[in-house]
């Protein structure tokens, strides 16, 4: 059976908003939608709104099943099934545009449109930032004005439609605002997540090689951003960010070494002023977590390394906020045998010259501590540089020496090997520590970005009694490098020795208010993770322990709620009911002034008489005062009609003098 | 017999309370929000979320929208014309409004009527009109009606309604239906069966009465700015008929007011003159539009009490 419709009750703008937005929401699962979804969409789309706008057939009940189970057997055919992330969205997307294609009824158009907002949700499965947010926020809104515009009955630009649709957004605002906080994100279910797609980053690693780092300090991706909660920020040159500790090393080669028990915490002794740090990571695919020197607590599903270091318990696939709480010093009375056998564990070969300047330190029974004063002491004096190039040295005790005795140039990955190195001949138990160094404060949200960029390694020595202390080569041969940061040592460098075109140099050569610029955005999309892509049930938690509220009574939240929904909604009613009543305007106002002047001579003015047939019938009863009325019949109409109205003003004043003069005189028949 | 009808209750009406209700589309934005809190809970996504506190909100809102839309409709209605029952009756109805918004997608619906008539955008620049049709059901005077108004404004998820009073009298009349024939002339005339109305010659006029048939205004004269007249022919049929509820003895009091009513507009087509006679009413014999209409008031309004035994 052919069903006809020769119109249909939905079309114009707001079936052609409700298409752009299908289309829109399709767009960022494209990687995800089968092409033939896509090629299905288009068709159909186009096809339903040319369906309207030339007045054609519907299609009928079979054709538009064969439609349907052709789209949804080419999504099989091509995805290999119909469940699942990829085949889903397809079949959704099918869906969805099969409603498009048959919406003829005010029924069909709002089931179009409530299905057209759960397809924008989509677009929200595999990336939730700032931006994206944004995007969706924009479809939704548009289906919104379409709704808006379809319930409307005379067509008004869709333009008010849409900022109906914004003025509905912002009264609904609070009641948003305080479901967000409050309502329960406890979910006993299970949790899936689709949105892993582990980047190939190309960040820290788990070894340290020589020139691993300083291949990083070309890459600006962002590593992870920190949030002072109690506003306590370290100067950056103090932000040592631990990352991994390193046991076993051989000359420039350094690893994690063979799996150790960690030291228990009893033994790990912190002192100093405690700094609370919110870390937001990016995912990495690896295990591995930062936290400001030296790590005393953390709230992640993570354990501790031996070395005092962060390990996640699962691959850091998605973005990961954890909170870690820091202090300075560490003491560390006693040390575990496996970590102190490790800890001076010598390389596979050292050369007789090595272990001659090494005995040379030792003379005169100096403590380990003077020992390793004294090395720093020796690299300040025999100039060794540090530098981004340092070209390529040996693999072994060949390019050792070579280093040490005879280019003495190198990147801070050097540095800390080669200290860490001589300190365990010089039998002083000793490790390598990677990680980041500094970062970028962002003055506007008061946070610290970290990049790749600032990835560094340092040294840490056993001072017997004492504990592990933290060695930097690098602040001794290059102490702007810590200090200042390692864009603006490179920059001060680079300007003081040649123009070269280093990217570094081109990332942060940029101008002062670009520079800010960059930090404004930055903070925004930051506060938009931590704020609210990070409020999941544990930040939750926490916002109802800082309110003083007991957690998970949610029967009592559910009523106070309703409690306090009621006296919201009233107050924006009211405030709707005045906004309507209003004040007639003055326009207005002096023309009834007008017409009252004519009703007292017994002309008056019919409910739904317009003003101009008025004024014929007035000048006919009023022969003398024919001219004057229908010169301010026409100001009237001009000023309120015209498509660039008179000011009301001159029609006011000429009412005015019109009823202080004119003096009636009617035609006597 | 007559009701008083109410002095002054031509004015538009604002109507009652308006309800901001649920309807089925609701159901409809309830699974969409529970498909997106199952999304935000699943993966854990805080956007998902807010997109579902979002949509919750607005469409929360959106009721305070719809209160405020109807809110401020008036409606009135022109006269109402008086039907036969089993005809549908129209109600000119005039929405208008004082506010300085526009009220959209007004729709007005009678209480016993499923459908709904559109009346569309109403504001303070554009009052909107539309004729309601309603079925006529029951004969009688009716001081007035209470219509429906109703409205999907904004976004459709809930209907904002409000009964309002119009206040305009109207009339129904009996259905007229019966297969007795007229009863027998009073006056033996020149009975001219099966011609209707009038004679031929020209007779002169007369001041139009208001509720009379408008075949016979003489519309040039009107055109002429001169008051409304009616030409009057001479030959009209000198039939005189009684029409007495006493000889329909042995029927229902509905079915003889239905074959009364039926009576009225036959005599009247034939141009004959004609009187009715109804217990406790009597009225004199004449003819004309204004006649035809007295009877069938009498007739919609007659309340028939049985005499005691």
């Amino acid at each position: 059976m052919i069903q006809r419709f020769t119109h249909s009750m939905v079309g114009g703008p707001a079936l052609i908003w409700v298409s752009v937005a299908i289309v829109l929401s399709a767009l960022p699962n494209l990687k995800q939608i089968a092409p033939l979804a896509l090629v299905f969409m288009l068709f159909t789309l186009v096809a339903r709104n040319v369906v309207h706008g030339r007045r054609l057939r519907f299609p009928s009940t079979i054709l538009r099943t064969s439609i349907l189970l052709i789209g949804l057997g080419g999504v099989y055919l091509s995805t290999g099934s119909l469940v699942g992330a990829k085949s889903g969205l397809s079949a959704l997307l099918v869906l969805i545009c099969m409603k498009a294609l048959e919406t003829n009824t005010p029924r069909d158009f709002q089931v179009l449109c409530l299905l057209s907002w759960f397809l924008a949700l989509t677009g929200l499965f595999f990336e939730q930032e700032l931006v994206r947010s944004l995007y969706i926020g924009l479809i939704c809104w548009m289906v919104g004005a379409a709704l808006i515009h379809f319930h409307r009955d005379v067509k008004q630009p869709m333009r008010r439609s849409f900022r109906t649709g914004f003025t509905l957004f912002l009264h609904a605002l609070p009641v948003m605002a305080l479901l967000f906080v409050f309502f329960p994100r406890s979910y006993g279910g299970f949790r899936f997540n689709f949105g892993q797609s582990p980047r190939g980053t190309t960040g820290m690693s788990n070894n340290l090689e020589p020139g691993s780092f300083s291949a990083l300090t070309k890459n600006f991706d962002d590593v992870f951003r920190v949030n002072f909660p109690d506003g306590n920020v370290p100067p950056l040159a103090k932000m040592y960010w631990r990352g991994n500790v390193l046991w076993e090393g051989d000359g420039f080669r350094w690893s994690r070494g063979p799996g150790m028990y960690s030291e228990p915490p009893r033994h790990r002794l912190l002192k100093g002023v405690a700094v609370r740090q919110e870390i937001t990571m990016e995912p990495h695919g690896d295990y591995w977590l930062f936290g400001m020197d030296r790590i005393q607590n953390f709230r992640a599903e993570a354990g501790f390394d031996p070395g005092g270091c962060m390990r996640s318990s699962r691959p850091v696939h998605s973005t990961l906020r954890y909170e870690v709480t820091s202090l300075p010093i560490e003491k560390q009375a006693y040390l575990l045998t496996d970590h102190k056998t490790a800890a001076l564990r010598q390389p596979r070969e050292v050369s007789a010259r090595v272990k001659e300047l090494v005995v040379s330190w030792r003379a005169g029974g100096k403590t380990d501590r003077e020992v390793s004063d004294t090395a720093l002491r020796w690299l300040k004096q025999e100039k060794f540089r540090y530098s981004l190039e340092p070209g390529r040295y040996e693999i072994g005790s060949e390019g050792f020496d070579d280093f040490l005795f005879n280019r003495r140039v190198g990147f801070c990955e050097h540095y800390a090997a080669a200290y860490a190195t001589l300190m365990r001949v010089a039998g002083i138990p000793s490790r390598v520590v990677i990680g980041y160094l500094g970062g970028e404060f962002n003055p506007h949200g008061r946070y610290v970005i970290v990049r790749q960029s600032d990835a560094h390694a340092w040294c840490e020595i056993y001072i017997d009694k004492q504990g592990w202390a933290r060695v930097d080569p690098t602040d001794i041969l290059a102490p702007e490098r810590v200090t200042l940061g390692l864009a603006s040592y490179l920059q001060q460098q680079v300007s003081g020795l040649s123009e070269g075109d280093n990217p570094a140099n081109r990332q942060f050569g940029m101008k002062d208010w670009f520079r800010d610029l960059r930090l404004v955005w930055d903070n925004a999309n930051f506060q938009w993770n931590l704020r609210v892509l990070g409020f999941d049930e544990g930040a939750q938690r926490q916002f109802f322990a800082n309110l003083h509220l007991p957690y998970g009574r949610w029967h009592l939240y559910a009523a106070w709620g309703l409690v306090g929904l009621a006296p919201i909604l009233a107050a924006l009613g009211f405030w709707l009911r005045r906004a309507q009543r209003g004040r007639p305007d003055a326009l207005v106002e002096a023309y009834v002034a007008f017409c009252q002047t004519l009703a007292a001579a017994g002309m008056a003015r019919e409910a739904n008489e317009g003003p101009l047939h008025f004024a014929g019938r007035a000048t006919k009863s009023f022969p003398e005062n024919a001219s004057e009325i229908e010169q301010i019949t026409d100001l009237y109409v001009r000023s309120r009609y015209a498509r660039t109205p008179l000011p009301a003003r001159d029609f006011i004043q000429r009412v005015r003098a019109w009823r202080s003069k004119t003096r009636l005189k009617k035609l006597v028949t | 017999m007559k009701p008083e009808p109410r002095k002054g209750a031509m004015g538009a009406t604002g109507g009652g309370r308006v309800l901001v209700l649920p309807n089925s589309y609701t159901v409809g934005l309830l699974i969409l929000l529970f498909a997106m809190w199952y999304a935000g809970a699943s993966q854990n996504n805080q956007a998902a979320f807010l997109l579902c506190f979002v949509i919750f909100s607005v469409a929360l809102v959106s009721t305070m929208h719809a209160w405020v839309n109807l809110r401020g409709v008036q409606v009135k209605s022109g006269v109402i014309s008086p039907v036969f029952v089993g005809e549908n009756m129209i109600v000119p109805l005039h929405a208008s409004t004082h506010s300085t918004r526009g009220h959209y997608g007004i729709r007005a619906s009678y209480a016993l009527e499923k459908s709904n008539y559109v009346i569309g955008d109403v504001s303070a620049e554009n009052p909107a009109r539309g004729d309601l049709s309603i079925s006529a059901l029951n004969r009688g005077f009716y001081p007035g009606l209470e219509i429906e108004l109703s409205s999907f404004y904004p976004l459709g998820f809930f209907t904002a309604r409000k009964t309002v009073s119009i206040q305009q009298e109207f009339y129904i009349y009996p259905k007229p239906e019966g297969k007795r024939p007229l009863p027998a002339s009073l006056t033996e005339g020149n009975e001219r069966q099966g011609i209707l109305a009038q004679g031929d010659d020209f007779a002169g006029v007369r001041a139009y009465r208001r509720g009379e048939s408008q075949r016979h205004i003489d519309w040039k004269a009107v055109a002429r700015n001169q008051p409304m007249q009616v030409k009057q022919w001479a030959g009209e049929s000198d039939q005189t008929l009684s029409l007495d509820w006493q000889e329909l003895k042995g029927l229902d009091a509905e079915v003889r007011l239905s074959q009364l009513a039926a009576w009225v507009l036959q005599a009247e087509n034939r141009g004959a003159r004609y009187g009715l006679a109804l217990p406790g009413l009597e009225i004199q014999i004449s003819s004309g539009e204004q006649h035809q209409q007295e009877c069938l008031q009498a007739l919609a309004l007659f309340r028939f009490t049985p005499e005691p035994a």
